[in-house]
């Protein structure tokens, strides 16, 4: 008897103890995924950020915009002109990047030849008057060029 | 041996008590964490639609009022200023503003 009430003494604590390991095991890993989601979504939220802030500061830069095809992609075309010469900043999505591009008006390249500048999947344009609109991986982006220029130089 | 044995299960309860009372913190901080994560998301995404209207109301376009539960309130400001137009975009979520701005620009002669 002494014995019995021995063995479910010790049975009780080993069951106490793994209630004890399980209660653990689940506010570890309940850490784990908030953490995992935490560092996701500021990843996330950065790279958003950026992205509109990127396109923003280019085209609050430039002096004249325009969208055009460059190809097969479509390309937010900033021009400038430096001694006497007309030199385009082109700015599009290829291959899973965002890409810039800068060279002379009649320079003969790809868009694979843009340095990258961030991870994107698609970029959209449109130009009505003077409000330019971007979709980039869905967030809609919308600028009113002041100038109210949307034509190359 | 039984008073050990029960000692031990005693210390354990008590480990387990404690135990219990950390867990309850730290899930409380988790959700806590979660829930900032979202509403820091959640303004991100109010600051650019708030932006977006600004611009489509300097370029006389009608702006998006609306987004992924995000909804925008218009109100103008009257303006001292001749030729100048002013405007407050404030961002609800839930009934609740989250985020306003105040915009001007000037007014173009059709």
């Amino acid at each position: 008897m002494k014995e019995k009430n021995s063995k479910i003494t010790d049975l009780l604590a080993l069951l106490v103890f793994a209630v004890f390991a399980l209660c653990l095991c689940l506010v570890l890993l309940t850490g784990a995924r908030v953490y995992r989601n935490l560092v996701q979504t500021g990843e996330e939220t950065y790279a958003r950020r950026t992205a509109a802030l990127y396109l923003s500061t280019r085209v609050r830069q430039s002096g004249t915009v325009a969208v055009e095809d460059f190809g097969g992609c479509q390309a937010l075309t900033c021009a400038e002109e430096i001694d006497g010469e007309i030199y385009l900043t082109r700015i599009y999505c290829h291959e899973g990047y965002l890409r810039e591009l800068f060279c002379a008006e009649n320079a003969a390249l790809s868009p694979s030849d843009g340095e990258k500048v961030l991870e994107a999947e698609n970029l959209t344009l449109s130009l009505e008057g003077t409000l330019l609109t971007a979709q980039l991986d869905g967030q809609t982006l919308t600028f009113h060029l002041r100038t109210g220029k949307e034509a190359l130089p | 041996m039984k008073n050990r044995a029960s000692l031990t299960l005693m210390e354990m309860l008590i480990m387990v008590l404690v135990f219990s009372l950390s867990a309850a913190i730290c899930l409380g901080l988790f959700a806590g964490a979660d829930r900032l994560s979202e509403e820091t998301v959640r303004q991100d995404r109010a600051v650019i639609l708030a932006q977006n209207a600004a611009e489509a109301l300097k370029a006389g376009a009608e702006p998006e009022t609306a987004e992924d539960g995000l909804y925008l309130d218009i109100r103008e400001v009257p303006s001292e200023i001749p030729g100048l137009k002013q405007a407050e975009i404030t961002v609800f979520f839930e009934k609740e503003a989250i985020f306003t701005l105040e915009t001007g620009w000037q007014e173009v002669a059709p």
